[in-house]
């Protein structure tokens, strides 16, 4: 029972100014949907509306993209407006994650150092998953092809302070 | 030893000038030195203490095979302990001071210690004060003990960065074999990556030789560096491979100088090439360990790399058939040398503090240093981390890499090629890929037998003060395994992690029993290769990141109310509201709530969904509670359990459809349910049929709870129908909140009319705001946790891990039925009916109350029986408060049956206090149900 209020930082939610520092720029993005879809893969691309899922290290693109999180689970990005719970034909679980995961993106050349030091990024070691560990924080991380290639993080929305807080000191460093 | 700087030579630089202090008296280097090389160059000789008998030390080695010269530094106002002297480069204005000594390295008061060494062999520890108490002498032992002094004064910005690494082949050191298997590879077009932990490249060349390929040393180093980056290989100096790891990542510390911290690069290779070299072996002869007596190839290394003489009238030990080349570079640089041949009769170094001579039978000759050298010894340490194997070459009395590990190979004196033609054989095979030549002949070593059973100390191990005599008392004692010799006489326990001491303490233990060196093994190599601090490993773990909470969407709105923050279950959350004094404040929210209404941010609270066909059934087997006879629509409160039968976690189950439940678990075991669900999910049952989806952050949770509550969810529009009738306790409704969806629950966890109501992210702040609008003009607000706690503990509501413990099943708690009833198989169910779950006296969860009109119980007091020597504990405190409902303290514990009955009064004990408690039902407050019903 103790009042550690001034030992943390307040949290900045989603209101976030962008970090332009040591040659790497994050932004906070703000996603319209997110949603995560359990059950056979060809399925849930089609429920998706998706052509693929990108794991590591081809990059996503384009407005809607679908993420691939395990065998049988993915994450779509601003896919189709889609009812929460079991859909039986297909034979998948649909839940909303839009507020459940915060979107990072990291741009600039010192974005793929800056990512180093705290995961390996190989990209001759593909993997089907963009989930992993940076700096113990349980992220999806992929590249993103825009008008240039970008990283994109999504973080469980109760880490995003850590994490932002951590991208940026260290950006600075 | 009458150390001093040559001429020329060497690769420092001799037109700047460095000052520095060591023991209080000042000296100057130049920039290339390390602090043993000037010291070595100003003539001290006497640079630190041997760690038990207080020994006068001179250095060893000139690089990290030095075990003697251990230095505090102050620079600037900031110090540095234990600093090894031969790899710690000089810095202008450095304050250096030997460790272990008092007032100087050159005049120790504890070097009287060393009269009374032979009360004081290995082991005496042990032995002398194991009577009356070793707790009584422990104290003093440990002042003694230690080397550096740590200053707690933080470091400002002394903070090592980490990054990840990865190339095709990743070549450890940058000698000649190095350089020229880095250069090959990366021509050969692969990504290289040479390491070298000094900072220039060139390894042993600059003591062994003056040209290579017809070029002088320098030259050809510079063109190999060149050739290298030229196609494309990169090299890093100042940075040494200390371990190799799981999966082959080595870890390697970069050096950025004294005042700043390494840096931590894990590197993960296709091809590791270990060109590491060797060090000498100190021949163990009598008072081996005098200042003067150092390394042959050391004495070479200072010639070559620092221009320092060690010596003027030099005697030289070696027993390998290479030292004659170092030998004669010594000379040619001025040094009247002398050779000597160690074998026959046992050597002994004279002079006290400081070499004066070498006796050899009746034999004495004058000298200021005697250079040992018994061979070398390949460095192998990472060969070792990786799993690969060693060989003993009798030849050479050495061990060499044997089989090898998955990718590694070991080239040049690494690899036991101590000759320079060879050792480039073997870099270019390495650097082309083509198999490594057999490993050449040309050279030998054959070190004397240690001569055991004389009254001369001969030393070990340098450092940690281990001689012969120590090795013999050990095998005397029957300590003859080397991991039992290690541990019974510190040998090689020494911050050098024996090198030096390691293979002449196996050798002499060989001897002793009579056996092969490679009969007798090897101890275990470990990382790190050499000491790096601990900050290496700290990266950006610290502060707020060392261990990050999560955070809740509506933080900013609980600071603004003025909310004390904590850590409740890995979550930053109220504690409680407002800035009075802290029981009256939380008392306040307590009453609050039993009046009117409180509103409480529960958005931590878990919403996994478990979804598909075979749902119904995973979720009655998970549970110990029957869940398959749930309506949709309706709410159950149930237990999770391990397979052992102690609740996991507890909490309530929805239903939201034929095929999908919302699991409720408790705010801080969100993860483990998950992980606990997925695993039984892909343990038994058909994956495609189940699916977990923990969604708990994206349905964050505001609850009102209280007589008032209804007046409160009212206002907030939410499209469904309150009255009781319509939706009654442990049922749930899909609603709406500003046109999006939000479920609503009427679950409680304070005993009192309760909604929880989950909505998005996007729409919780709104929620919030909403609920405390319409609370305020019922004189309802918001409460934190520890109003929370005390109101779910005077309903007699648990909080798992809290009121029990790691032997608690669910009969202990009053949930007898399913364990005598349930039907179907779940988790846990085998072990709720063993032969300790049925026992008669088993703790289960009570009230208590205080008899004697006294303050809350302590929490963690124990219920006792009998007085004295008899005095058991039959039971515990595991929640206490002060209710300010009931306006008396409540309590709950874990009582053994059989302690008491309901209404029977215990003793409470806690740190010699005995009092006085009657036992309750835990519920305190509306054991009807009347509130919760309302």
């Amino acid at each position: 029972m103790r009042d550690d209020s001034a030992k943390w930082s307040a949290d900045h939610g989603t209101k976030r100014t962008p970090v332009r520092t040591g040659g790497v720029q994050i932004c906070l993005l703000q996603p319209h949907r997110q949603t995560l879809i359990s059950g056979p893969f060809a399925a849930a691309l089609a429920l998706a509306d998706c052509s693929a899922a990108t794991g590591w290290p081809d990059p996503a693109s384009g407005k809607t993209y679908a993420l691939r999180l395990r065998r049988d689970r993915i994450l779509v990005v601003n896919g189709p407006d889609l009812t929460d719970g079991w859909h039986a034909d297909p034979g998948l679980a649909v839940s909303d994650m839009t507020g459940g995961y915060a979107v990072i993106s990291l741009s600039g050349d010192g974005a793929t150092d800056l990512l180093n030091t705290g995961t390996e990024l190989d990209p001759a070691q593909p993997s089907a998953s963009v989930a992993r560990l940076l700096h113990g924080y349980p992220v999806l991380l992929y590249r993103f092809q825009g008008e240039t290639t970008d990283y994109r993080l999504h973080v469980p929305r109760a880490s995003l302070e850590g994490l932002w807080s951590l991208l940026e000191e260290l950006a600075k460093a | 030893m009458t150390g001093r700087r040559v001429e020329t030579g060497g690769l420092i630089d001799r037109s700047r000038t460095l000052a520095f202090s060591f023991d209080g008296r000042s000296y100057r280097g130049h920039p290339g030195d390390t602090l043993a090389s000037a010291l070595l160059a100003n003539g001290v000789q006497i640079l630190g203490r041997s760690f038990k008998y207080h020994r006068p030390r001179g250095v060893w080695g000139a690089w990290f095979d030095d075990p003697n010269a251990i230095i505090n530094v102050r620079l600037g106002n900031d110090e540095f302990p234990n600093c090894p002297a031969a790899t710690t480069p000089l810095e202008n204005g450095m304050q250096a001071r030997a460790v272990n000594a008092f007032p100087s390295a050159r005049n120790d008061i504890k070097g009287l210690l060393d009269r009374f060494s032979r009360f004081m062999p290995a082991g005496f520890y042990y032995k002398t004060f194991m009577w009356p108490d070793w707790h009584l002498f422990e104290p003093a032992i440990r002042r003694m003990a230690g080397l550096g002094h740590l200053n707690p004064a933080e470091i400002k910005d002394y903070q090592s960065g980490q990054a990840h690494d990865r190339c095709d082949m990743l070549v450890i050191g940058g000698g000649p074999a190095g350089l020229v298997a880095a250069r090959r590879a990366a021509e050969a077009g692969q990504s290289v990556l040479l390491i070298e932990d000094h900072p220039e490249a060139g390894g042993s060349l600059y003591r062994s030789a003056d040209q290579i390929d017809g070029q002088p040393v320098a030259d050809w180093v510079r063109a190999q560096v060149q050739a290298l980056t030229a196609a494309g290989g990169r090299i890093r100096l100042n940075a040494t491979a200390y371990g190799i790891y799981d999966h082959g990542m080595v870890a390697v510390a970069h050096s950025n100088g004294l005042t700043r911290a390494p840096d931590l690069i894990r590197v993960r290779a296709k091809q590791v090439v270990l060109a590491t070299g060797a060090i000498d072996r100190p021949l163990t002869f009598a008072n081996n360990d005098r200042p003067g007596v150092m390394s042959l190839d050391g004495a070479a290394e200072y010639l070559g790399r620092y221009g320092v003489l060690v010596g003027q009238k030099i005697a030289v030990l070696a027993t390998h058939s290479h030292a004659l080349t170092l030998t004669e570079r010594l000379g040619e640089a001025g040094a009247d040398i002398r050779q000597i041949d160690p074998a026959g009769k046992l050597p002994e170094a004279l002079g006290r503090s400081r070499v004066t001579g070498v006796k050899l039978g009746s034999k004495r000759i004058v000298c200021d240093t005697i250079l040992a050298s018994a061979g070398y010894v390949p460095l192998v340490h990472l060969w070792r981390h990786a799993g690969g194997k060693l060989d003993w070459d009798a030849e050479k009395s050495a061990f060499v890499p044997g089989q090898p590990p998955g990718n590694m190979i070991a080239i040049g004196a690494a690899n036991g090629t101590f000759d320079l033609e060879h050792t480039l054989e073997d870099a270019r095979a390495a650097g082309s890929g083509q198999p490594l030549p057999p490993r050449s002949g040309g050279y030998s070593a054959q070190p004397p037998a240690p001569q055991t059973g004389s009254r001369k100390r001969q030393w070990i191990d340098f450092q940690h003060d281990v001689t012969l005599k120590d090795i013999e008392l050990a095998a005397r004692e029957n300590y003859v395994s080397v991991e039992h010799l290690k541990r019974y006489t510190t040998l090689g326990m020494a911050s050098d992690q024996g090198k030096t001491s390691n293979l002449p303490g196996l050798t002499a233990m060989a001897a002793i029993q009579g056996k092969s060196v490679p009969e007798t093994g090897t101890t275990t190599f470990r990382p790190p290769f050499v000491p790096v601090p601990m900050e290496l490993y700290r990266g950006a773990r610290r502060q707020q990141q060392f261990h990050p909470l999560k955070r809740l969407p509506l933080e900013a709105q609980h600071r603004a109310q003025g909310a004390a923050l904590g850590e409740y279950g890995g979550w930053l959350r109220p504690g409680w509201y407002g800035d009075g004094d802290t029981e009256t404040e939380i008392r306040r929210e307590v009453r609050m709530a039993r009046n009117s209404a409180a509103v409480f941010d529960a958005s931590p609270l878990g919403k996994i969904e478990v979804m598909g066909p075979d749902a119904e059934a995973f979720v009655d087997f998970i549970y110990y509670n029957t869940i398959r006879t749930l309506k949709p629509g309706h709410i159950r409160y149930g237990f999770m359990l391990t397979e052992t039968g102690i609740v996991y976690d507890d909490g309530v189950i929805a239903r939201m459809d034929d095929n999908r439940f919302v699991i409720s678990c408790s705010s801080s075991h969100v993860e483990g349910v998950n992980g606990l669900l997925e695993a039984w999910r892909q343990d038994g049952n058909n994956p495609d049929r189940i699916f977990v989806h923990d969604t708990t952050q994206n349905w964050p949770t505001v609850t009102v709870s209280g007589p008032r509550a209804r007046d409160i969810v009212t206002q907030l529009d939410l499209d469904i129908n309150l009255s009781p009738d319509a939706f009654p306790h442990m049922t749930w409704r899909a609603g709406q909140f500003q046109g999006a969806p939000a479920r609503v629950a009427r679950v409680s966890f304070t005993g009192d009319l309760s909604y929880e109501i989950s909505v998005p992210v996007s729409l919780v702040e709104a929620l919030w705001q909403a609920a405390s609008d319409a609370a305020a003009p019922l004189d309802a607000g918001p409460i934190g946790l520890e109003a929370l706690s005390i109101l779910r503990a005077e309903k007699g509501y648990l909080i798992i891990g809290k009121d029990t413990d790691g032997e608690t099943m669910p009969h202990d708690l009053g949930f007898g039925i399913p364990r005598q009833r349930k039907k179907t198989a779940f988790v846990g169910d085998r072990s709720l009916h063993s032969d300790k779950a049925s026992q008669p006296h088993r703790k289960q969860l009570v009230g208590l109350e205080v008899a004697d009109n006294g303050a809350p119980l302590p929490t963690g007091a124990h219920v006792v029986t009998g007085n004295g020597a008899q005095l058991q504990s039959c039971g515990y405190v595991t929640s206490s408060y002060h209710s300010p409902t009931l306006n008396r303290p409540i309590a709950l514990g874990l009582v053994q049956a059989g302690c008491g009955e309901t209404g029977d009064e215990v003793d409470i004990f806690h740190l010699g206090q005995r009092r006085k408690a009657v036992l309750t039902s835990p519920c305190f407050f509306d054991p009807e149900g009347d509130r919760i019903h309302a």
